[in-house]
This record gives C-alpha cells, sequence and structure tokens, in this order.
C-alpha cells in the first residue's frame, strides 16, 4: 500500500513529562507527497518537539502519528529508528555535523545507517561518495574543501554540507528546523532555492520549521503551529 | 551492531588522542605493573629451579633449609655453619649416593663468589634443563692456583686465560683483607647459564686451605707468612666445608637418604631437597607478593575510574554529535557501542602498550637483574597466569565502558534530536 501522505498527525497530545502540561496538542497536520510545507510559530511552541514526534525519537502520548503510511503507535523503536534512518533527512540550525568527520563524510553519514540510502545514491551516481561530491558540487562547496574537517569551515559552508546530507539518499521527507537563521538575507535565499531545487528533483516532501516569515513565500502551503497547537491556545485563554 | 560504529569510535577517539593518550598510558602502567610482577614472580622462580636441576640434596650443617639452600646455591644471605670433612666422606660412601660435590664458600673476588670445590663439580653439576657445566676457553682447574671464572666475572672484568686474580677474605659488604701473597691463574672460563655459576669463580678445595693456611679465626695470624710455593708441601685436606650437592643412584630413595642423613649421629647435618625448600621459600615470599598484587590491581581499579570519568567528562561535549547520529538513524543502541567501545579501544591500547613496555623493560634490565638478583627476565608473550590476568584488565575496561556507554544511552533518549544543554 502506498501512503497517500508522507506525514498525517491525528489527534496527537504530547508532553515532555507526566507531571507537565500538554506541549502539543494537534488534531491533524498532514504534510502530502513531494508538498512543501512552511511552519512558522514563536519560540517554545513545540516545533522541535513536533519534528521528534516525526523522527519517531519520541512517541505521542496519544493519538497517531503517520510516517509515509507507518503508524508509530504501533511501531517499534527500532523499526522507528530504520524509517528514520531511510526516508527522513534531517537539517538542524546548527550543530548538524559531526566534527571529527571530513565535509565528504558526514555527507555519507546516512548511507552509513542506511543501507537503502546508500543504494539510491546510485539512481544519480555511480556510488555514494559520487553522489556526496555531485550534491557538494550543486551547493557551491568547493572540491578542495572536501577533506577537510567541518569545523574549518564557515558557518554558511557548515548549513550547506548539513543540507547535502539531508538530501543524500533521496529520503521521501526532508525536516529542517530553523537551518537558515545562521545566514544573512541574502544567503538565506539563496539556500533555500537549493534546497527547494534538491527537493523537487528527489521529489522529497519538505517540512520547513521557522518563525522567520519571510521566507514562506518559497512554499507550496504555510502553517502557523500555534494555530493548530491546541495547547497552546488553552495556555493563552487562560 | 552497523559495523560503522568502530571506526566512529577510533575517529572520535583520535580526535581527542592527548586526552585519551594519557589514559591509554594510565592503563599500560597499571599492566605493567600486575603483568610485570607475576612475571617477575614466574621468572624468578624459573630461575631459581633452574639453578639447582639435577641435585637431589643438599646437604649441611643443621640449619635452616632455605637459608642453607639459598647460602649454597644462591650465595644469598648468611653463611651457615659448616660440616666437618668426615661427615663428607661419609656421605659420599652411603650406598644411596651416586656422587657428592663439596662446596666451600666464603671468599670473593670483586664481589663475585669465590667457589672451592672439586672437579666432581663439573661433572656433576646441572643447571635448567640439566644441562652440565661447559668450559667455553681453557680447562678445568689442575694446579693448586689455577682458577676457573664464570662467564659473567669474565666479561665484568675483561679477564681472559692466563690472567692473575687475588681472592679476598669474606664477602659482600664484609671483605676482611686480601689474600694477595697468594695470585691465581685463570685457567678456564665457563661458557653462560644464567644461574649463579655465571657470577662464581672456582677454584680447588686444597687452594681454600692454602690461602687460608696462615689464618686463624678470620684473620691472618700476625707475623706468619707462608709464600704459595711452600702451601703445596702442607696437608690441604679440608676441615670442614660449606655444604654438599649429591646425586642419588635411584631418585625415589630420596626420602629415606634424607632421613638418615638427618640422623647422622658424629654431627647434625642437614639434607635439603632443593624443590621443596624452593616451595617454603615461595611460601615464605608469598604475603609479600600478595601484597604488591594487591597494590598493583588497586592501580588497575585507580587507572580504570580514570578512565571512566575521562570519558564522562566528553561525554558532556558530545551529546550535539549523538544527537547528529540519532538524527541520522543511529538507535540509543549504537550510541551505547559508540561510547563503550571508547573504553574498549583505551583498555586494548593500554595493554598492547603496557606489553611492549614490560618487553622493552625485560631487554633493557634483564643484564641488571641478573648480575643483581640472580633472575632471567624473559622476553615473551604472555602466558598461563599472565593470560588471565590480561583478559581480567581487558574484562574490567570493558565492564568500565558500560558506565559512559549507559549513560549515553539515557542521554540519547532524553534528549532526542535536540540536546538540551
Ligand atoms: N528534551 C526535552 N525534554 C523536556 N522538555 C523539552 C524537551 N525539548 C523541549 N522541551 C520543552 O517543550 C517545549 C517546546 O520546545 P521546542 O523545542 O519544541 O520549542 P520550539 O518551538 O522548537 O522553540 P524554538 O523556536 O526556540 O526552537 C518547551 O517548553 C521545552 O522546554
Ligand atoms: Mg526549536
Amino acid at each position: 500500500m502506498s501512503p497517500s501522505q508522507a506525514i498525517l498527525i491525528e489527534n496527537v497530545r504530547f508532553r515532555w513529562k507526566p507531571d507537565l502540561p500538554w506541549c502539543l496538542e494537534i488534531p491533524r497536520l498532514s504534510l502530502g507527497l513531494g508538498e512543501s510545507l512552511f511552519l512558522h510559530g514563536p519560540s517554545g511552541s513545540g516545533k522541535s518537539t513536533l519534528l521528534n514526534l516525526i523522527g519517531g525519537v519520541v512517541i505521542a502520548d496519544q493519538g497517531g502519528v503517520h510516517v509515509l503510511g507507518c503508524d508509530f503507535r504501533h511501531t517499534r523503536a527500532t523499526a522507528r529508528d530504520r524509517i528514520r534512518a531511510d526516508h527522513i533527512g534531517f537539517l538542524f540550525q546548527q550543530f548538524n555535523l559531526v566534527p571529527y568527520l571530513t565535509v565528504v563524510e558526514n555527507v555519507l553519514l546516512p548511507c552509513r545507517f542506511s543501507k537503502r540510502r546508500a543504494e539510491r545514491c546510485l539512481l544519480q551516481s555511480a556510488s555514494p561518495l559520487a553522489e556526496a561530491r555531485r550534491l557538494l558540487a550543486r551547493l557551491d562547496i568547493a572540491p578542495n574543501l572536501l577533506q577537510r574537517r567541518v569545523t574549518e569551515l564557515s558557518i554558511g559552508q557548515q548549513q550547506r554540507v548539513a543540507a547535502a546530507r539531508s538530501i543524500i539518499g533521496a529520503p521521501e521527507i526532508i525536516v529542517a528546523d530553523e537551518p537558515t537563521s545562521a545566514l544573512d538575507a541574502g544567503r538565506q535565499m539563496a539556500f533555500l532555492e537549493l534546497l527547494l531545487e534538491q527537493c523537487a528533483q528527489s521529489s522529497s516532501s519538505l517540512l520547513f520549521v521557522s518563525h522567520d516569515r519571510r521566507l514562506e513565500s518559497a512554499f507550496s502551503r504555510t502553517l502557523a503551529l500555534d494555530e493548530i497547537n491546541q495547547a497552546h491556545a488553552k495556555e493563552r485563554d487562560a | 551492531m552497523n559495523p560503522f560504529i568502530p571506526i566512529l569510535a577510533a575517529r572520535s577517539a583520535w580526535n581527542r588522542r592527548l586526552t585519551l593518550g594519557m589514559m591509554v598510558l594510565s592503563v599500560a602502567l597499571s599492566v605493567v605493573l600486575l603483568v610485570g610482577i607475576e612475571r617477575l614472580r614466574t621468572d624468578a622462580r624459573t630461575s631459581f629451579a633452574e639453578a639447582v636441576s639435577g641435585t637431589d640434596l643438599i646437604v649441611g650443617a643443621r640449619a635452616n633449609p632455605v637459608e642453607l639452600l639459598l647460602y649454597a646455591v644462591f650465595r644469598i644471605g648468611a653463611a651457615t655453619n659448616n660440616m666437618g670433612w668426615p661427615s663428607y666422606l661419609a656421605l659420599a660412601d652411603d650406598p644411596a649416593v651416586a656422587w657428592t660435590v663439596p662446596l666451600s664458600l666464603g671468599d670473593s673476588h670483586r664481589g663475585f663468589a669465590v667457589l672451592g670445590t672439586t672437579s666432581a663439580y663439573f661433572d656433576h653439576f646441572r643447571h635448567g634443563d640439566r644441562t652440565p657445566l661447559k668450559i667455553a676457553q681453557g680447562k678445568r682447574f689442575e694446579q693448586l692456583f689455577d682458577t676457573v671464572i664464570g662467564a659473567d666475572v669474565a666479561t665484568a672484568s675483561g679477564y681472559r686465560l692466563g690472567d692473575r686474580i687475588t681472592l679476598s677474605h669474606g664477602a659482600g659488604d664484609t671483605v676482611l683483607a686480601e689474600h694477595g701473597d697468594k695470585p691465581f691463574t685463570v685457567v678456564g672460563i665457563l661458557a653462560r647459564t644464567g644461574t649463579p655459576v655465571d657470577r662464581t669463580v672456582h677454584v680447588s678445595l686444597e687452594a681454600i686451605e692454602a690461602i687460608h693456611l696462615n689464618w686463624q679465626g678470620g684473620a691472618p695470624v700476625p707475623g706468619l707468612s707462608i709464600p704459595a710455593e711452600f702451601a703445596r708441601k702442607f696437608n690441604l685436606t679440608p676441615k670442614s666445608i660449606t655444604a654438599a650437592l649429591v646425586g642419588l643412584h635411584n631418585r625415589s630413595d630420596v626420602f629415606a637418604a634424607q632421613r638418615r642423613i638427618n640422623a647422622a649421629r658424629a654431627e647434625p647435618l642437614v639434607a635439603v631437597m632443593p624443590g621443596v625448600a624452593l616451595d617454603n621459600l615461595w611460601q615464605m615470599v608469598g604475603t609479600a607478593e600478595r601484597t604488591m598484587t594487591g597494590i598493583s590491581a588497586l592501580v588497575a581499579a585507580v587507572s580504570f575510574i580514570g578512565l571512566v570519568a575521562v570519558v564522562l567528562a566528553g561525554l558532556g561535549e558530545r551529546r550535539r554529535e549523538l544527537a547528529v547520529l540519532r538524527s541520522v538513524g543511529a538507535a540509543p543502541r549504537d550510541v551505547f557501542t559508540l561510547l563503550a567501545f571508547e573504553g574498549l579501544l583505551i583498555t586494548l591500547s593500554g595493554v598492547v602498550l603496557g606489553l611492549a613496555l614490560l618487553t622493552a623493560a625485560a631487554s633493557l634490565l634483564g643484564e641488571f637483574v641478573l648480575t643483581r638478583y640472580g633472575v632471567v627476565l624473559r622476553v615473551r608473550l604472555p602466558d598461563g597466569a599472565e593470560l588471565s590476568m590480561l583478559l581480567a584488565i581487558i574484562a574490567t575496561g570493558l565492564a568500565a565502558s558500560l558506565v559512559p556507554g549507559y549513560r549515553a544511552y539515557r542521554m540519547a533518549l532524553a534528549d532526542g534530536l535536540a540536546p538540551r544543554l
């Protein structure tokens, strides 16, 4: 059965600890196949928490999180780790890279944990390494940087390396958590265009989280988390 | 397990090689201590056992058997009482006895022991795996003032055949006077044995008598001087000797022979089975050994606590890195393995380095320990007890590594994809 949605969240409630109030209370949220969704919300509204739910790293206390048709309620932790490795590319604001690995090694990291993504590199290139080089070239990383340690790179360069890593092996879903906030305005747009282009090329769905509304025009749909998140609505009413 | 995890662990460790190198060194030093003491122990035992192979009984005037053995064979400790020459002759006449070798100790030459004996010594003395003595250069002593020196005596002083040497009265710190009036000629140099023989100057029993002709009560008689050329004219049959090595026709007679000798009526004697006396000796030093081993075990424990502390301390800085690994699909179990591997890597490197240091120490200090303590340090791969000791060290290292591994596992679960800083 092929899923109709990349991500489907229904009647989900989640809190970090049993003695805390609900952090997320979402009746419904979906990300279509090939769709690019811009999700915004103020700091602390639970954006990163939502991404943890989608990554299968934490599990909803109530309701269903479905990733590519797989209901995480009925999926063991190891299987969720597998789904994350095989089908989701993550991209964070900072601290995306493993400091003691080279640029190329960082990009190849998902292929080390997912055979599927290593194999899917072959759709575009002769080998995962060649695919890593291709993506890095597309993202304007000079060839002489490839064997450098990532700590020697500028923040902007690191962001692009992280983007290449999230895209390698063409995962169905790419989840980006404020990946551009460390970049200046001009570079933000350029980076975003590159990211969208790569997503389109591998027909990946993109869930892009940010509180910077200036970027939203580039996406097919926009969603405000604090509008759909009942937990925070109640908090405000109280 | 993901095969990439060990590679990642090695890369991460290499990235922090200075800090972790210190831990490797600390583990290595505990290996040196633990295995080194064990090795010294076994080497000492083999060396001592090999120095008296082929001798069934050591006989001397009644004394502590261990003391007799230490003095007669290893020249260690204080001189025991002498046994009378008639007792020795009676011993040689015992029907169970195949051969006897008299030993007369007490003099020295430049710190090396002087041993008065007979030609039988070269026939019957055995070392190592029952190897007879071999004369590398020259011949046995024949003339009264001939001497055959051990390999170390020759190399230490650069003696060659034909060189003349003088002996001193007393040994070690208690050298009293020179027997300068009666020099000896080196007529033979023994091949190396790795036993106290190498550090011994051998002369005939008669020579020992001869150099003491003008002595009485441990000092030269004032005004009395007997030149070497006249010494031969005296009766040089010894009145007493230090001890005798005894070989039996039949080893199974050893207990009966021992009982007979111990019951000798003319003079109180003691017959010592070298193996039994050595066992007693090792029992006596056992407490000291166990204390040493206990201290080294503590040192090892300290270094493993240090290892846990260092890996745990590094964990704080690595939370982000672990979150990144989680985001690309690493399971909490992978994170656990990553951290546990690091500890194991440090432990294994420490063990290898420790063994290398031990080998280096054995080859560098071997000569010193041999001449000083008569123990042959063998350069060899670990075996038996050492191997199980190494396995215990590695197991401890592994157990210690589980601590940061578990901590990282918990952190991976709690942090999710974004580390709490
Ligand atoms: N691992 C965690 N353990 C406990 N509480 C957490 C954890 N992660 C987040 N929280 C709590 O959940 C709430 C939402 O945090 P979250 O990180 O999802 O916000 P956010 O929308 O991503 O904010 P920002 O825009 O600043 O990144 C916060 O109150 C935070 O304290
Ligand atoms: Mg966030």
